[in-house]
């Protein structure tokens, strides 16, 4: 699989305000719910911040991957967004997150999760990549950057 | 150096939460760990590398330990997989 499968050009979000893990989590909920992906905004947040009760899916250098299942959908949907100040997600290493992927993933469809996590993993493994995704400005620019790299992998 | 072969047990596979788990216990040891899985080997001590494998349930998956601490270290992180990462 590709990570473009599931992530969507419209759900790049290229400057997130958010200054907490609720707010951020909001944040990115919402492309979903614009694009009629998902109807319940706070169910999807709900599931997302329960998951991170269980401990923080800030998985160091800058990263987190936010997730939980979400009832009513068919396929995994994802979210990337970016924080230019950073903001406290109670990573694992403690530092701020810059890049979130936010992942929905419907009940059953345990294997393709693993295989998006496989995919965001791989992409950010090329620290070249992830500094052109620090420093790119608008979505359009990002999502181009991520097509590339998925091609590549 | 020494080496062995787990199977993931839990049902949910290698996910975020044993990744970090297994990460945050395998930084408790000095030596060197790496996981394998189908020719692919990671850093053992990076939730990324290891979420790189995507290892499902009943996937198997190589550790291979280097350092001081190498036996204990393959012995706990071993049965820590076997165990299903106290999720069964």
């Amino acid at each position: 699989m590709k990570l473009i499968d599931v992530l969507k050009e419209n759900c790049i979000l290229a400057d997130l305000k958010g200054e907490t893990k609720r707010e951020v989590i909001e944040e990115l909920v919402y492309p979903l719910k614009e694009m009629n992906l998902i109807e319940e905004v706070d169910e999807a947040v709900n599931v997302v911040l329960e998951r991170e009760k269980l401990g923080s899916t800030g998985i160091g250098e800058g990263i987190a991957i936010p997730h939980g299942k979400y009832r009513g959908i068919n396929d995994i949907l994802c979210v990337f967004g970016k924080s230019k100040k950073g903001v406290d997600f109670d990573a694992i290493d403690r530092k701020p997150v810059y890049m979130f992927f936010l992942i929905l993933t419907p009940e059953d469809a345990v294997n393709q999760y693993l295989k998006t996590l496989s995919r965001i993993s791989k992409m950010l493994r090329d620290p070249s990549f992830k500094k052109r995704l620090m420093e790119l400005d608008s979505p359009k620019d990002i999502y181009d950057s991520i097509v590339e790299e998925d091609s590549k992998i | 150096m020494v080496e062995g072969i787990f199977t993931i047990r839990n049902k949910l596979g290698l996910h975020a939460r044993p990744a970090a788990a297994f990460v945050k216990k395998a930084n408790e040891f000095n030596s060197s760990i790496w996981m394998e899985k189908d020719g692919t080997r990671v850093n053992a001590k990076s939730i990324m590398g290891i979420l790189m494998l995507a290892c499902p349930a009943g996937s198997q998956v190589k550790l291979t330990v280097e350092g001081n601490d190498e036996d204990i270290a393959i012995k706990e992180l071993g049965s820590f997989i076997e165990s299903g990462f106290n999720e069964l």
